[in-house]
């Protein structure tokens, strides 16, 4: 049985990057380590004001990404939102918790606490939508966006579905980024926290439709060694009739951190010598479903067919791109690995 | 569905979980573990401190662990040793769980110290869902792959749905799906903003229903394609014949007053199956004892089942509202009642306000050949699950 295939249709991002903008492939907004918010877009031109007071930061973000994703994609109803988010709406959980610590548990408003679990997000944007189809939201640390971009391609394969709108969503509040400073998940001297709201529509291919690539392999290993990891690459590349001088470069999750260096340093001598290291972290900044931006920047590169000077992290001018790998190592457990074809 | 366990207020275990569902019992009561100033409030708290399912574990008093993570290694120890899977068979198993709260016990016990001080910091990395469903897997060696699914209350029969998915796309021969939930202050205290907890202990679809007693607990079961449970020489005590997620998509924490989540959701789930819903022996209800949910999953039930409903019971009077992982403990309810073939009963009920009418008594010497497991979350995250039975099959 062959599967069907799944292809991209639109991508879209708000981040430290201009929003709803592929400016960062040529004049990056440059990123200084530290602590880093999303450059918010404009919300009047796309929420009601009165609305948009109702909503946490993150909601608004997700409203206005979908809406890009899906304008790109040319799609109006999407057959299924499957959203993965590393620590969901953390700005209205740390109200209700805060309240909650600090001034005892009597008085506390319902908002908060609705706008608190994980997949409020996706549920909100299926209620804008007025969309019935399938909804889920994946919250696994590094790999939550991949988590429930497999559950979109998994449908769109056994044709239960014929299109998806897959995002990655994470804030990081002043308060978390000093919390997730303490444990070393952030914060280490040279890396920049960043966030994502990132929006995808991937679906199977129908005639007359226009789609940028294809998902032509991804797979989730839980702390595999080097040779795991390595013939998991080769698989898939073979599955999906890449030669591995085909791929333009593998996207590394390089933050500017000692740790990070030491870690994907080690993965490319290990595990993925052949390919090109090409970054985005640099430009994206750091957060849990920093893989979802690391996927939008592939995807980028598809489009453009090439992959921009500013990813490359030793040769000048820019490099031709059929297809494209992102292997997501963030946690030292679990890995994600993606191809682009 | 080769194996599963079962940690609730009902029980540790299968065992204790039958006996109480047979005889009636239920484990809704006053709040003894959790620290609250709510005591007003029955729930159904697991009758053990984290200490004491340390000690069952082996854990060491001084393992930073969280109550979600504890429920979740009972409910999988057991699970793992009905399937008869050890150690290095983990290796070919992808683990799927669903919990929305997490560490949320210990963040809102030392969410002041994590802000003021470096004491409690080694919680901060147990805070997240994915750090709790890591800490259940890892305790019993190394999974092939590790995600968690958080969909509110049906993240466990979403979870179920991932794995299940997994297998039929080839990604697995073999999985071990569920959830698992605490009680927390945090969504005790969530629950009471939005006003529907009970004081009173829950009545689902009764006339005078007033609202959610909280429950916790965790539920695993081991999904395996058949020729793989052949292989291993393990009979399946069930198969999941079909599933469905649907969207309600009509307000954050509403059911529609149609239910149209809820229809959708046991309308693909049917259909997955390849029956019609006549055939559907018994409904697992979602059921929680909300005025809401209760007579939006009875509109859905009677647009899927016109007048012919089933018979049909909440088993939330028995374990509290489960949250996250009541999707795996009512699907392990369900097996149990095809096992052992009877029907749970619905406590609590006097009477109708236009409601589907539940089974009342629990109904022994009954034939479950198709069964319906019903999980709804905030958000309209519907999901409902078909499950056969084997024996009678003739598998």
């Amino acid at each position: 049985m062959t599967a069907n295939r799944v292809y991209v249709y639109g991508a879209s991002q708000l981040s430290v990057q201009q929003p709803l903008s592929e400016d960062w492939m040529k004049e990056p907004i440059v990123l200084e380590a530290g602590y880093n918010r999303s450059v918010e877009p404009d919300y009047r031109q796309y929420i009601q004001p009165l609305e948009a007071r109702r909503m946490g930061k993150l909601l608004k973000r997700a409203v206005v990404v979908a809406g890009d994703a899906l304008t790109r994609a040319g799609v109006t109803m999407p057959d299924a939102i499957v959203t993965g988010t590393g620590l969901g709406c953390v700005e209205s959980t740390e109200f209700f918790l805060d309240a909650m610590c600090r001034e005892g548990e009597s008085l506390l408003k319902p908002t908060y606490f609705m706008q608190s679990t994980h997949n409020t997000i996706s549920s909100s944007l299926a209620i804008r939508l007025r969309c019935h189809g399938y909804n889920a939201t994946y919250a696994h640390k590094s790999i939550s966006f991949e988590s429930a971009l497999k559950d979109a391609v998994m449908q769109v394969e056994e044709e239960s579905i014929g299109t998806a709108m897959v995002c990655g969503f994470d804030e990081v509040t002043p308060s978390y980024y000093g919390l997730l400073k303490k444990i070393g998940f952030l914060g280490r001297e040279g890396e920049a926290s960043g966030e994502s709201a990132v929006a995808v529509v991937i679906g199977g291919k129908q005639e007359g439709e226009k789609a940028i690539c294809s998902i032509a392999g991804l797979k989730m290993l839980y702390c595999p060694d080097y040779s795991q990891m390595r013939s998991a690459v080769s698989q898939m590349l073979e599955s999906a009739g890449v030669k591995a001088e085909e791929v333009g470069g593998v996207l590394l999750g390089y933050n500017g951190s000692e740790r990070s260096r030491v870690l994907y340093d080690g993965l490319r001598k290990g595990a993925l010598g052949e390919f090109e290291p090409l970054h985005f972290k640099s430009i994206f900044g750091e957060c849990y479903t920093a893989s979802a931006l690391a996927f939008y920047a592939s995807v980028c590169c598809m489009a453009a067919g090439a992959i921009p000077e500013v990813m490359r992290m030793d040769v000048r001018g820019t490099k031709p791109c059929k297809s494209i790998l992102v292997v997501n190592f963030d946690d030292e457990k679990n890995c994600a690995i993606t191809l682009l074809k | 569905m080769t194996g599963y366990g079962v940690v609730s207020a009902i029980g540790v275990g299968k065992d204790e979980t039958l006996g109480a569902l047979k005889q009636k019992r239920s484990g809704l009561g006053k709040i003894a573990y959790l620290k609250t100033a709510h005591d007003e409030f029955p729930v159904g708290e697991v009758k053990l401190s984290n200490d004491e399912m340390k000690a069952m574990l082996g854990i060491r008093g001084d393992v930073p662990t969280t109550r979600t993570s504890l429920l979740g290694m009972l409910a999988l120890r057991e699970a793992l040793e009905d399937s008869r899977l050890v150690g290095d068979d983990l290796r070919q198993v992808a683990f799927v769980s669903g919990t929305t709260v997490g560490g949320m016990d210990k963040s809102e016990q030392y969410y002041l110290d994590f802000l003021e001080n470096d004491d409690r910091n080694a919680y901060i990395a147990t805070h997240d869902c994915g750090a709790c469903t890591e800490m259940i897997a890892d305790h019993f060696g190394r999974f092939a792959s590790v995600t968690t699914l958080s969909t509110a209350c049906s993240s466990a029969a979403n979870a179920i749905i991932y794995g299940a998915r997994l297998i039929k796309s080839g990604e697995a021969d073999i999985v071990v799906v569920g959830g698992s939930e605490c009680i927390t202050k945090f969504h005790l205290n969530g629950f009471n903003s939005l006003m529907i907890l009970d004081r009173d202990f829950c009545r689902p679809f009764d006339a005078g229903r007033a609202g959610i007693n909280l429950g916790e607990g965790a539920a695993f079961l081991v999904l395996e394609n058949a020729d793989h449970a052949r292989g291993r020489g393990v009979k399946p005590y069930a198969q999941l014949a079909g599933y469905g997620n649907a969207c309600d998509a009509y307000h954050q924490t509403a059911s529609s007053p149609d239910g149209d989540g809820a229809f959708l959701a046991m309308q693909k789930a049917i259909a997955m199956g390849g029956i019609g819903a006549g055939q559907v022996d018994y409904v697992n209800a979602h059921g929680t004892g909300t005025r809401d949910n209760d007579s939006s999953e009875s509109a859905a039930m009677r647009r899927v089942f016109g007048d012919a409903v089933p018979p049909v019971s909440s088993t939330k009077a028995f374990t509290g509202h489960t949250t996250s992982a009541s999707g795996s403990i009512e699907c392990a309810i369900c097996l149990l009642a095809m096992q052992h073939r009877f029907l749970p009963a619905n406590l609590n009920y006097k009477g109708s306000d236009g409601c589907v009418v539940p089974v009342t008594e629990t109904k022994e010497n009954v034939d479950l050949r198709y069964v319906l497991c019903n999980s709804f979350g905030f958000g309209g995250n519907d999901t409902s699950l078909l499950l056969k039975n084997n024996d009678i099959a003739n598998y």
